[in-house]
């Protein structure tokens, strides 16, 4: 078969905020970056329904009117959005204090710039952009001028063009191999830098709102090309994901209906209240009235009581008093005002379409949220890799958040290219070249079989999404983890001997992002089964506590002889730890 | 002209007017609703049940053959 070939000097895989910023900083240093995505430019990407930049404390009229809680995540000045990226984006619990804490300091540091410099980029509105309007697509309206911009100065681009795995020559990662989709060919791509911009694995789960193309590619490509990645098991979930049969599975957007609301259980019950009282997480002034608002409800910010309610609700649909797999959410007082709202264009009304919500409970369960992580390739603060010319921004590294991926995409995409100015076009060794034709040779057979060979890619993908989510979902267990990676340790031999594309390049690509969501999912479930204590988005039922004294640890994954190895790293606590933080909220 | 219903949301496809043969909206379609049809080149709604009406597809199909009627959108709302 025909191969292509390219060459630049910096290279990015991906096109979403990361990647498209990372282009933009190489190319105005002077050099020809070229973007590559596995789908279209920017629309594919987790950005696209993110929110807002969260870069400012919210202006005081918001907070007047109502629309943004005192306390929430938004009312954040510079300490609290640090504090925030240390602990790993504190959504969901967020990693607690293992994220690196000279990158949370950069990110934190750099963000109110970045996210000024967007104007240079013909972003319109930077301020409602930056603080959560009560409508709109913020996301979608930020990466589109980008996209335009980054065009505009010659950053070059090749859409549909799956991305297999980079090369790698000796101690250097010299480009990258894939696939066109559109023209059916292989493609080989040289250069003198490589940042991946490749997004977050959300889509490893069944029950999940990620971007279907979310299926965590870059994890395993950098895997594979002998690069660390750190806290794989930090997964975020959130609780409020809409189970009911003929609805979307996606979640109800955090308008402000969700804030309130009753949460109960098949039997009626409600079970929070009790859990509540249970687990000593009421705190002062708290009303305990179910007409009050959560936080108001439990005297608590609601983000801190996120991951008691998915760890909850998540028990009683284990232990038997859910309706089958989920609760019920009761928004039947919520005043009907408050339901029209959106979520980066996506309203809650449309989603509920003709469901009676003022008559009718709804049923909600756990759903994996992607974008919210803790883990991913480990990079230091210039947006390195452990690997040379291996380069990280955005949500594949160990961070999230549209600000996180905005900051590291110029980090990325700077030293990518101080990389890139010093460097001659490398010289391909006959081995690396031999390691290609191989790797086309293995891409063929898939591509050749067709369906008397094996199943099809969706059927498999399916099948990972299920494992994962029975063995290393919101609530996770020794025995179900050691489960997990023995289905997927069998589903992997016969993805690897058996699957067929049936000749189409979009059947390869399923079956290419099957093959990376199995080695994805076997990092998150080793590392949760590695990490034996509960911490942020890792809860184990059987090691229900955090235990500071011996797990203030990154859990680091890497390849070594072909297997996967797990090792503990300790936290470099530079700036802040938690009894600091206990003491400064005292 | 299909037209595919959900409560008051119409999905509205000109198939006449599908050509761009790539099926752009199904790249950019987040919920696997769409799926590209790699014999006629076109696009085919396999799932309208997993549609959150986000409006992507519509948004970059170049030849408007997508449009999506009776759902709530943000013109709507601040005219409330």
């Amino acid at each position: 078969m025909k191969t292509r070939m390219d060459e630049c000097d910096v290279l990015v895989i991906g096109s979403g905020m990361g990647g498209v910023r990372a282009a933009i900083e190489a190319r105005r240093a002077g050099l020809d970056a070229l973007i590559v995505d596995k789908s279209i430019l920017a629309r594919a990407s987790a950005t696209i329904f993110a929110g807002s930049l969260v870069a400012r404390r919210p202006p005081e009229y918001l907070v007047k009117k109502g629309l943004i809680e005192p306390g929430m995540e938004f009312d954040r000045p510079f300490d609290e959005s640090f504090r925030y990226f240390v602990k790993g984006g504190a959504r969901t619990g967020g990693s607690e204090y293992t994220a690196n804490q000279r990158v949370s300091m950069t990110v934190a540091c750099d963000m109110e710039r970045r996210a000024d410099e967007l104007r240079d980029f013909g972003v319109k509105d930077i301020f409602s952009q930056m603080w959560l309007g009560p409508v709109g697509r913020k996301g979608r309206d930020i990466i589109l001028p980008m996209v335009d911009y980054a065009k505009k100065i010659g950053v070059r681009s090749r859409q549909m063009t799956m991305i297999t795995d980079f090369i790698r020559q000796g101690e250097d990662i010299i480009g990258a191999i894939g696939f066109d989709i559109l023209r059916g060919e292989f493609v080989t791509l040289w250069s003198k830098a490589v940042v991946m911009a490749t997004g977050s694995h959300g889509q490893i789960y069944e029950r999940s709102y990620a971007p279907i193309r979310m299926t965590g590619d870059g994890y395993a490509m950098a895997y594979r090309a002998g690069a660390a990645l750190s806290d794989m098991e930090m997964m975020g979930f959130d609780n409020w994901g809409i189970a009911e049969p003929g609805l979307p599975q996606y979640w109800l957007p955090p308008s402000l209906a969700r804030l309130s609301g009753v949460l109960r259980n098949a039997r009626g019950e409600t079970f929070f209240m009790k859990y509540a009282q249970e687990h000593g997480i009421i705190g002062e002034g708290a009303t305990l009235s179910l007409n009050d608002t959560f936080s108001k409800r439990y005297g608590r910010p609601f983000i801190e009581l996120i991951p008691h309610l998915i760890k909850a609700c998540q028990t009683e649909i284990m232990e038997g008093r859910g309706d089958g797999a989920a609760v019920f959410i009761d928004l039947t007082q919520v005043p009907e005002e408050r339901m029209y709202l959106d979520h980066n264009g996506v309203w809650t009304l449309n989603i509920l379409r003709g469901f009676d919500w003022k008559k009718r409970p709804i049923r909600i369960a756990p759903i994996c949220m992607g974008d919210f992580k803790g883990g991913g390739v480990d990079i230091d603060e210039k947006g390195k890799t452990t690997t040379r010319g291996l380069f990280a921004a955005g949500d594949v590294a160990p961070g999230s958040s549209l600000l996180y991926a905005l900051v590291t995409g110029v980090l990325a995409g700077r030293n990518a290219a101080s990389r890139a100015l010093h460097l001659q076009m490398p010289q391909v060794s006959s081995q690396t070249n031999d390691w290609i034709q191989h790797q086309q040779a293995q891409l063929e057979t898939i591509l050749q079989r067709t369906l008397q060979d094996g199943p099809e890619p969706k059927d498999i993908k399916n099948r990972i999404k299920s494992v994962m989510w029975r063995c290393g979902g919101p609530l996770r267990h020794e025995d179900s983890l050691r489960e997990g990676i023995d289905s997927l340790t069998k589903v992997e031999e016969e993805l690897a001997s058996k699957v067929a594309a049936s000749g189409s390049f979009r059947k390869l690509r399923e079956a290419v992002e099957a093959l990376n969501m199995v080695t994805v999912g076997q990092m998150v479930l080793s590392a949760s089964l590695y990490r034996t204590e509960s911490r942020g988005y890792n809860q184990r039922v059987d090691y229900p506590n955090r235990d500071d004294k011996n797990w203030l640890k990154k859990t680091i994954i890497t390849r070594e002889e072909s297997k996967m190895k797990v090792r503990p790293e300790p936290v470099e606590l530079v700036f802040i730890s938690p009894e600091e933080s206990r003491e400064r909220k005292q | 002209m299909k037209i595919w219903r959900v409560h008051t949301i119409s999905y509205e496809f000109d198939d006449e007017k599908c050509t761009c043969g790539i099926g752009l909206c199904v790249e950019a379609c987040a919920q696997g609703s769409l799926e590209f049809n790699e014999e006629t080149k076109k696009m085919e709604m396999v799932n309208l049940e997993q549609c959150i009406f986000c409006r992507q597809c519509e948004d970059v199909c170049p030849t408007q053959a997508i449009s999506i009627k009776g759902a709530l959108t943000l013109q709507e709302i601040r005219v409330c």
